[in-house]
């Protein structure tokens, strides 16, 4: 008996009857998860969208000296640069390596790279510039507390009917989940997740192995037998419990004993894969430098990625929470900015080289956001303080590319849409029109994500007027 | 099991107690009884109007404030002791007359110019009801505040099923066969908690409660400690750190540097002192390794990292570091790191959140209006989205004025200016006097311990770290179904913190007086309720999952053995542990302190899959083992040996049955705390796994035992048995049906979870 017909032997037990009471049904043994797959990418801090994609430029009160700045600067550079409908700001970060300069990325190659699968959202008006709120309502669409994210929203809705241990996968960001799924906190490393995902083999490392296979604890039966005890254990001991916060624990486990079983799948799908470093997820451009190169949280960042792919692509996830922080600039912002912000964006590049390469390129959304913007001035530390109006980047089945929607003006104030065509702006004093808010573009993505009109959506609503940016 | 009211048995101590209504209350009820100005405050104006017409306004962020400059300002309900704090407010404000009126019931009606308008009718309930609270306010009646407030119908644990729960909780580990015989009572429990509080673990667990909050332990991993260290300060670190000398012991060096803050609530802890000391204690502690870095000497014993020396520090140039407990440790000052421009306002934050029980944030969480933001000059003064945060965190950041970017001691001169751009140090209305400047954070942690905040801090941190839960947060919805029911639990939890708090106070500080209260409270030993209102009962009982770290002492409490395996040079590595956490540490919920900063609350399908490897891995490591000893040193076995089967030639064999489901009972108490007879439907269900299993590998005539799970070998060292004690394979088949057994019962709810 395989493992797959360990999972039917499991259904046939008994675990396909379970619903627990709260969250949701699941039946075990469905087909797995094939899409769509949610990225939520957030630059923890609160990243400036003016060296990315809002750039405002500045002037040098000394053209012959290049660091004279004057006070009203937005920027510590001369202009943006015209990408097709982008504005890029002319940022990038490199390093040296052995006397060689490397560039990681730039501002104008995210664009030249990816322009045309990406919508820019410019001038979206947080309301915030507190690093509590900024995230949730960057990442849920309300500043209200305890309210779910997006992550936690499509996780719930796709893993509704489906035994999906890693639905949703978190690294950082704003994951609250209201407890409309389980929250799967991951490890970069995949050779944990093999270890994990065959409970009943023994040596896992010899899957595989004709010449000397792979041993049981348990006879598949046996295994099966235990767990369908457990089942009836559990859901006895439920059933009976009359304190609320017990019973619920108890009703977590069950589920999560459901989404234990495909964990294998993963598995299979990571028996060849070798943990990403930066040489092998860029071999062209970046073979030979060492594993952990420009930092390791890039590294890590990648690793984030490249488990949170493979675990889509193995039908066992439907969105994950990706996160890199360093973007709280209050001091030395354009030496240290860039270079965050380039790991971001150059994990972005490796999302959808891997996406590709596992073919679900074209099943995944990627949502770009950050707590809120940057001051449109330095401090005394040359570094920028927080700031309401920010930026966010959009990609998905469903959302037209090659668009930027919505801008702010020269001091970075959000300016106004036009609420019929948000691709028309107008000016901030223009009551007709709306300022782009979070929970606009996240009602727009409900709406593509198939989220709209349905009971999580009813129960976690967005009041807005809706603002059809995506078309 | 005894039924009892939540609060009669908790605050008035009663042993045997009958359920009460839940309106019961030595002054609460109806409103023919004797109400003090607080309960009458909290039932009669903020939680029927003032929370919400008022408060919409008078918050610190709120329009009335921060633009009409209004001077009633009101803590909103994530404020610590905000109930408490308004009714101050109120008291101050109702000193104040308007033609012969007091102002307080004067304004909400739209008098003396209130900026709000009307907001309340002169003949209004509401009106009536702020008259009343006056009066109480300037003639206060004899009756205390309401104390008692009832949650009907809740069951508790027995005294011995408490002290099994809060000897794992607390101590990593089981009851001892005395203390099982011992705690028979609530006074037995009580004194047999004091036992278990004296114990090693019981300072690793409160190093982990307050590592919640703090996160110091982001440094104990590798040997990143050792570069918290001011080599100019303290020049023997460079040498430990490139020294071969060192080698053995760099790694508890780096974690004793590391873990300087936790290890002063250990040692405040282990010798009963004030708890006030985490902040005010002007010396740092050092166990036998960090002492090495400052060349303490005279310890017993040189690698119990449990044995402190108070040290007090001094820099290159024999200055005195003025201590002030755990903010001036490096650990702390680098975990919370500073900027030129942040000027330790990231530190203040944290000091508000850890020690003062009060997130500053929550308190500006309203939207910002676009339009009217400008480039201001100095936002954090002049800037009212930026101020309403800044007016409590700067003077606070202020304080630690003399230490640098990287935790060093710099001092600061009398004669230096202060940043002319940000508030003056200080905390609350009062400022940092030029006499302290150079020891700013010793004058603060003597503010902070006299904040009626800070022991709320403390008991809100050790109700979290022993329950798991968060403390209630104010209900918010008063349009709620069961409004009321969410009030009568937030009353109750509100009045069991302050209880709490009173209890430390009048304690000498001593935290572990804390612990006590939350283990012998319901919120800790509830285990059922007839309350049909479940929104009462929300918090009330606890089953959390237990943290990686928890489980780990848990399998070694109940086996014996600890998960895990040996390294060629004879380490042990466990599984769960939170130095291996590149294993399942993270996977199964557990924090690194560094990106990873909370603990996951609810299983998931990782965490499923890891508690059933550990159980198939544990079965398989101990079941053999056990046999190959004497029935009277097994663990697990002691009654059945390998040889006593359920069935001969088809039919059962009553005494072999009989001593399998008591030995199956026994294994339900052992490793699940369940007091079950052998005729006990639970029984029958684990009976059930053996006799399948032992029928489906006696059909097979299956005799062959994994190699793994041979009893060749003792797990709890790694070392091989004597030949003539190894189990090689099963030919009765029972070893595996056990195993079967074990593992069923130590993937358990009742196993993973406490």
């Amino acid at each position: 008996m395989n493992r797959r017909d360990v999972v039917k032997l499991l259904s046939l037990a008994g675990l396909a009857a379970i619903c627990p009471a709260g969250i949701r049904s699941v039946s075990a043994g469905e087909p797995k998860y094939k899409g769509p797959y949610w990225i939520m990418l957030h630059a923890g801090g609160g990243w400036d969208p003016t060296l990315l994609c809002d750039p405002k430029g500045g002037k040098l009160s000394d053209p012959a000296n290049p660091n004279s700045w004057t006070d009203d600067s937005v920027n510590h550079f001369a202009k943006g640069v015209d990408v097709g409908p982008f504005k890029a700001a002319p940022v990038n970060f490199e390093d040296d390596f052995g006397g060689t300069v490397y560039e990681l990325y730039s501002s104008q190659r995210f664009f030249e790279d990816h322009g045309k699968r990406v919508v820019v959202l410019n001038g979206v008006d947080t309301m915030t510039n507190n690093h509590d709120t900024g995230p949730r309502i960057t990442w849920s669409g309300r500043a209200l507390d305890g309210q779910p994210s997006l992550a936690a929203l499509v996780a719930a809705q796709g893993s509704k009917d489906k035994d999906l241990p890693l639905a949703f996968m978190s690294w950082g960001g704003y994951d609250n989940t209201a407890g409309v799924v389980p929250l799967a906190r991951s490890q970069s490393d995949i050779r944990v997740v093999q270890r994990v995902s065959y409970t009943n083999v023994i040596n896992v490392e010899n899957l595989g192995n004709q010449n000397d296979p792979a041993t049981n604890f348990f006879t598949n039966e046996t295994a099966a037998r235990i767990q369908a005890a457990q089942t009836e254990r559990l859901k006895a001991m439920q059933k009976v419990q009359t304190l609320p916060n017990l019973k619920a624990q108890m009703g977590s486990l069950l589920l999560a004993r459901q989404g234990s079983g495909s964990l294998a799948a993963l598995a299979d799908e990571l028996l060849n894969v070798d943990p990403v470093t930066v040489p092998t997820a860029f071999p062209d451009e970046f073979a030979g430098l060492d594993d952990n190169a420009f930092g390791g949280d890039f590294r890590g960042l990648l690793s984030q990625a490249q488990l949170a792919l493979h675990a889509f692509h193995a039908g066992v996830g439907v969105a994950a929470n990706l996160s890199i922080g360093g973007f709280d600039t209050h001091s030395g912002h354009d030496n240290n900015h860039p270079r965050q912000l380039m790991k971001l964006l150059k994990t972005f590049d490796y999302i959808f080289a891997l996406a590709k390469q596992l073919g679900i390129d074209n099943n995944l959304y990627v949502v770009i956001g950050s707590d809120f913007g940057r001051t449109p001035y330095y401090n005394d530390g040359n570094g920028k303080d927080h700031w309401n109006v920010t930026s966010m980047v959009v990609t998905g089945p469903g959302i037209a590319g090659n668009r930027v929607i919505g801008a702010s003006d020269a001091g970075q104030k959000p300016m106004r849409v036009s609420k019929k065509d948000p691709s028309k702006v107008v000016d901030d004093s223009d009551t007709s029109g709306t300022r782009i808010e979070p929970g606009h573009i996240h009602q727009e993505l409900r709406r593509v994500s198939g989220l709209s009109g349905s009971e999580l959506d009813k129960t976690y609503g967005i009041p807005l007027d809706p603002l059809p940016l995506f078309g | 099991m005894r039924s009892t009211s939540l609060w009669k048995a908790l605050l008035l101590g009663s042993a045997v107690v009958v359920p009460v209504s839940i309106t019961a209350g030595c002054d609460g009820g109806s409103s023919d009884e004797c109400q003090s100005a607080r309960t009458y405050f909290e039932q009669n104006v903020w939680g029927t109007f003032m929370g919400t017409k008022c408060a919409k306004c008078h918050t610190p962020d709120g329009v009335a404030v921060v633009e009409g400059k209004a001077k009633f300002v009101l803590q909103p309900s994530s404020y610590p002791g905000f109930l408490d704090a308004n009714l101050k407010m109120i008291e101050d404000i109702a000193r104040v007359d308007v033609d012969g009126k007091p102002i307080i019931l004067v304004k909400p009606t739209g008098g003396d110019s209130h900026g709000g308008g009307p907001v309340i009718a002169g003949d209004s309930e509401e009106l009536k009801a702020l008259e009343t609270l006056i009066d109480k306010i300037k003639n206060p009646p004899s009756c205390g505040d309401a104390q008692v407030q009832s949650i009907e119908a809740v069951v508790l644990m027995s005294p011995a099923d408490t002290f099994r729960k809060a000897a794992i909780n607390l101590a990593g580990r089981l009851p001892t066969a005395d203390e099982e015989k011992k705690v028979t009572s609530d006074d037995t429990l009580a004194a047999a908690l004091d036992g278990v509080m004296k114990e090693d673990i019981f300072l690793e667990r409160m190093r982990e409660m307050f590592n919640d909050s703090l996160l110091t332990d982001r440094w104990d991993r590798n040997a990143d400690g050792l570069y918290l260290i001011n080599d100019e300060d303290f020049p023997k670190i460079t040498e430990i750190k490139d020294a071969d000398g060192y080698d053995a012991q760099r790694r508890a060096i780096a974690r004793a540097v590391a873990r300087e803050p936790l290890n002063l609530v250990a040692y405040v802890v282990q010798k009963d002192k004030p708890f006030t000391e985490i902040l005010t204690a002007p010396y740092v502690v050092a166990n036998p390794f960090n002492a090495q870095v400052y060349g303490a000497t005279g310890f017993k014993d040189p690698n119990d990292e449990n044995e402190f020396q108070e040290v007090k520090l001094t820099t290159y140039d024999g200055t005195q570091v003025p201590h002030a407990g755990m903010l001036t440790t490096p650990a702390f000052l680098n975990r919370w790191p500073t900027t030129p421009t942040n000027r330790s306002r990231g530190r203040a934050r944290q000091v508000f959140k850890s020690f003062l029980a009060f997130n500053v944030l929550k308190i500006s969480e309203r939207p910002i209006d676009a339009t009217k933001v400008t480039a201001v000059d100095n936002p954090t003064m002049n800037s009212q989205y930026c101020n309403v945060c800044h007016i409590p965190i700067d003077p606070v950041a202020g304080s630690f004025r003399g230490w640098s970017e990287n935790g060093d001691y710099t001092k600061f001169y009398k004669d230096a200016e202060w940043h002319n751009d940000m508030l003056q140090a200080g905390f609350g209305s009062d400022d940092l006097p030029p006499d302290k400047y150079n020891s700013g954070l010793a004058w603060l942690a003597s503010k902070i311990v006299a904040d009626p905040r800070f022991a709320i801090s403390v008991v809100h941190t050790v109700y979290t770290g022993i329950t798991g839960h968060e403390p209630l947060p104010y209900p918010a919805d008063t349009e709620a179904a069961d409004f009321d029911d969410q009030m009568a639990a937030w009353d109750a939890q509100d009045a069991f913190f302050r209880s709490a708090v009173d209890t430390l106070t009048s304690k000498k500080w001593n935290v572990k007086e804390v612990v006590k209260t939350v283990v012998l409270s319901p919120y800790f030993r509830a285990e059922s309720s007839a309350n049909p209102k479940p929104a009462q009962l929300v918090d009330i009982g606890t089953g959390h999952l237990l943290p990686p770290e928890a489980l780990n002492r848990k399998i070694h409490a109940v086996t014996g053995v600890h998960w895990g395996y040996f390294d060629g040079d004879g380490t042990r590595r466990d599984m769960l542990a939170r130095e291996t956490y590149q294993n399942y540490f993270i996977f199964y919920g557990g924090m690194d302190s560094d990106s990873v900063v909370s603990h996951l609350k609810q299983a998931n399908g990782t965490v499923a899959a890891v508690a059933t490897r550990m159980a198939n891995e544990m079965a398989c490591s101990l079941t053999a083992w056990d046999f190959t000893k004497a029935p009277a040193k097994r663990r697990f076995f002691p009654l059945v040996e390998r040889a006593v089967v359920p069935e001969s030639t088809g039919n059962e064999v009553p005494a072999s049955v009989e001593a399998i489901k008591q030995n199956i009972a026994y294994l339900h108490h052992l490793i699940l705390g369940e007091n079950l007879k052998p005729d006990a439907a639970e029984v029958d269900r684990t009976y059930k796994i053996f006799l399948e299993t032992w029928r489906e590998l006696d059909k097979a005539q299956s005799n062959d035992l994994a190699w793994w799970c041979r009893g060749r070998w003792d797990p709890s060292t790694g070392l091989d048995l004597p030949e003539d004690q190894m189990i090689n394979d099963d030919p009765d088949h029972t070893i595996r049906a056990w195993m079967a057994v074990m593992a069923y019962l130590m993937m358990d709810y009742k196993f993973m979870y406490e």
